[in-house]
């Protein structure tokens, strides 16, 4: 491949955040020693990130243990680091940067006291960032551990009470499964895939738009469960049953277009039925992969802004109720314009690149 | 082919037109600019720079440019801009030279992960280099600048890259930005050295860049070993003191002066481990440059003895 | 076996004021047994004019140990040893200098925070 495309599927990988997969795939295939040595340089960087995360998020998870050794209570690892303790496919070549864990919501307050007690600290917020936290959302406020930068993020639900999607956490936490340290649980194959799609409609920003590399990761996994028997059949049923069918549906969907992933007719069917009505989907069919798919670097397309733009809001609406909705906006654009978000100032070189 | 090579006009055309591409040290930087002072200026201060090959992978692509809307003609502004993206705070129009060379540090430092990058001024003679680890403020980059007009070699006065592979200190021979009081300092030191225009009110106060001698830039191809680790102090007044220090001190400052020491796991750990180690650790006190620059001139010289 | 308790009030980088209480575990069970954790067993060591500084393979931290905090590792290689036994061991170690028993109780309680030992699921015979 000519050094000028080199140069432009470097870039674009990494606005895509698949530096790192890139760099496994070639890895993988025994490819790495052909490529460019200043392409390999760089995938080499990705990988370095990547191996240090994962390591710290390991690491955070052991010392989690170790902090709420006397609890008895279930811990469920939720997106990255479930995949990296679970050794699934969607793990390497993947930065993780947080543990996400879902604990019964009575049990909160026991283990936040319980971390603090051992050196966590909690992130602190404005009142209505925190009132923001503790009402409408299901999870609490970010704890770091004082000496290491690595943040748990606490849910006791999947999705916000708000959300159209809400649903009780019970059978979550009923068909979790254990790894090998018992103490610890994943959420079961479809509950994974489910939550992978939640997390992707649902969370995403105008600038990055909806993540590729999420939807790679329902296709890694779809791909690596479909392989057992029974989670084809589950899959929907649950998605019914959770009240999750328009998530599987588009999921499904853009997953078959963008990656060819082998999904059983039947499958399709079932999920068919949580099919909006024909112009949403058509509407969606444009929408999605404009805001998903990476652009080139130096020619940004305003289409795919737009895209990106309505899917956010989108997400938002489905998150929380259209009141609520109205004033979150208003409040973050308002911070915004004055100038409240984090702007880089490349004087000061902070040393801490993480 | 040199940036000088290119005709002013044909340099301004290419970097309003999809840039253009200069090699510094290990980084191949393709560069993007809409701003006629920042090009003429630029002209002058990266001539030496050779250029990148045109089939050359870049690893990063900056811009320095106008915003768009109304900061592009009332209160002007220039922008950095990283692969497109601007997530950076924007700078005076007057500014945008030192905005671009802080930028281009931003880059490696935050990208630059299959290197080890320690926090330091690197310098270089008969085939050993001496690194400065240092806090910001201690005057490393003064004292970067004056050894590289008397004998030594720059590899950088920021970075101290070193290949995890064998570990080698890579150079990349940038200017060198000084501040306040340094610029006359230098400027005196030698009156011979290349430096750019002085750029005022900057979020670090008074600056302007120091261009490395030709040399520096020829060679910058060339690694080294290093041999001597000095962890420098500028106080007025100070006689001049170097002294050794002990390695486990020299490892914690090498280690806590570093970007990314914490990433690079074990690897970091031995490399700063065999560094240290086969390394003479001093540190120095020195109030007078021309005294600095002889006492370590005489270490380098006793150890090649 | 006393017990500290170990109130420290921060001052962190963006202000936030932290008043944080620290119980190892080891602190709270009588008796404990102590044991190297796995993590232990991952450990690169380089001394230098007696310090050790010590990188730790399971959290990719790297520590900066003394000499007492080295002995309790080396004290606890051969397998799990009571509080009593292995504040014994270091004072012979140390050639029957009576060590600190607050810098032996602040060091053990750092080391089980930084998960390199731990209180073992048995506890010691006898008292």
């Amino acid at each position: 491949m000519p050094p000028a495309d080199w140069d432009l599927l470097l870039r674009v990988a990494r606005r895509a955040k698949l530096l790192g997969r890139l760099e496994v795939e070639l890895s993988r295939t025994g490819l790495l020693g052909s490529i460019p040595p200043r392409a390999a340089d760089h995938l080499r960087a990705s990988r370095n990130v990547i191996e240090h995360r994962r390591t710290l998020v390991a690491w955070e998870v052991n010392r989690l243990l170790w902090a709420l050794k006397d609890f008895d209570v279930p811990l469920v690892l939720l997106k990255g680091a479930a995949y990296v303790l679970a050794e699934l496919p969607p793990a390497p070549g993947r930065i993780f940067a947080d543990v996400d864990l879902l604990v019964p919501e009575e049990r909160i307050g026991e283990i936040e006291g319980a971390l603090i007690a051992r050196g966590w600290i909690k992130t602190r917020l404005d009142p209505y960032d925190e009132r923001y936290y503790r009402v409408w959302m299901h999870e609490i406020p970010p704890l770091r551990h004082r000496e290491r930068g690595t943040e748990i993020d606490i849910h006791h639900r999947i999705l916000p009470r708000t959300s159209r999607f809400r649903s009780a956490p019970g059978p979550l936490f009923e068909d979790a499964r254990p790894l090998r340290n018992p103490r610890l649980r994943v959420l079961a194959p479809a509950d994974m895939v489910l939550h992978a799609l939640l997390h992707l409609f649902l969370e995403g920003d105008p600038d990055e738009g909806l993540r590729l590399r999420d939807l790679l990761d329902v296709h890694e996994l779809l791909r690596h469960y479909g392989r057992e028997a029974g989670f084809w059949d589950a899959l929907p049923r649950r998605a019914r049953q959770l009240g999750w069918e328009r998530p599987l549906y588009y999921g499904l969907r853009f997953a078959r277009r963008l990656f060819d992933t082998e999904v059983p007719d039947s499958v399709l069917e079932a999920a068919g039925q949580g099919a909006p009505s024909w112009p949403v989907r058509a509407l969606m069919d444009c929408l999605v992969p404009a805001a998903m798919l990476p652009g080139h670097p130096d020619y940004p397309s305003r289409w795919a802004a737009i895209a990106r733009l309505l899917l956010y809001l989108r997400a938002h609406w489905l998150r929380m109720p259209t009141t609520i909705l109205v004033r979150h906006l208003a409040y973050k654009s308002w911070l915004r314009f004055r100038g409240v978000g984090k702007k880089v100032d490349l004087a000061q070189l902070d040393l801490r690149q993480q | 082919m040199r940036v000088g090579d290119l005709p002013l006009q044909e340099w301004e055309h290419s970097l309003a037109n999809g840039g253009v591409a200069i090699q510094f040290g290990s980084f191949n930087i393709q560069i993007r600019s809409n701003l006629v002072g920042f090009v003429s200026l630029a002209h002058y201060l990266y001539q030496p720079y050779p250029l990148a090959a045109a089939e050359a992978i870049a690893d990063f692509h900056v811009g320095i440019s106008s915003p768009k809307g109304l900061r592009r003609w009332v209160r002007r502004q220039s922008i950095f801009s990283l692969d497109g993206r601007s997530p950076f705070a924007p700078y005076p129009i007057g500014h945008a030279f030192p905005a671009l060379e802080w930028g281009i540090n931003w880059c490696v430092a935050t990208r630059a992960h299959h290197l080890l990058m320690l926090h330091a001024a690197v310098v270089e003679r008969e085939g050993s280099a001496m690194l400065f680890p240092a806090w910001p403020g201690h005057g490393k980059s003064t004292l970067c600048a004056a050894l590289i007009h008397s004998g030594w070699r720059l590899f950088s006065d920021e970075f101290g890259l070193v290949r995890p592979s064998d570990g080698m200190l890579l150079p990349m021979p940038r200017l060198i930005p000084l501040k306040n009081e340094s610029i006359g300092v230098i400027r005196q030191f030698r009156p011979e050295v290349v430096v750019g225009p002085s750029f005022h009110g900057t979020r670090k106060g008074t600056v302007a860049h120091v261009r490395p001698p030709a040399d520096s830039i020829l060679r910058a191809q060339e690694p080294a070993r290093a041999r001597w680790l000095v962890f420098p102090r500028w106080v007025a007044g100070a006689p001049l003191s170097l002294a050794p220090i002990a390695k486990s001190q020299a490892f914690l400052m090498v280690a806590t002066n570093s970007f990314n020491y914490e990433i690079l796991d074990e690897t970091a750990f031995r490399l700063v481990t065999e560094m240290v180690g086969n390394c003479d650790c001093f540190s120095l006190v020195y109030s007078d440059l021309d005294e600095a620059i002889t006492a370590l001139g005489e270490l380098a010289r006793s150890s090649h003895g | 076996m006393l017990s500290l308790v170990l109130i420290i009030t921060e001052n962190l980088a963006d202000d936030i004021r932290v008043e944080r209480k620290s119980i190892a575990t080891l602190e709270i069970i009588a008796n404990p047994l102590v044991i190297l954790t796995p993590a232990a067993g991952e450990l690169i060591w380089v001394e230098w004019d007696d310090a050790y500084i010590v990188y730790q393979l399971s959290s990719t931290e790297t520590h900066f140990f003394n000499e007492t905090t080295a002995l309790i590792i080396e004290s606890l290689r051969q397998g799990p040893l009571s509080m009593e036994s292995m504040r014994n061991w270091i004072m012979d170690e140390l050639g029957g200098q009576s060590s600190d028993g607050l810098q032996l109780t602040m060091a053990v309680e750092r080391l089980e925070e930084l998960g390199l030992i731990d209180a073992s699921d048995e506890t010691a015979p006898g008292l």
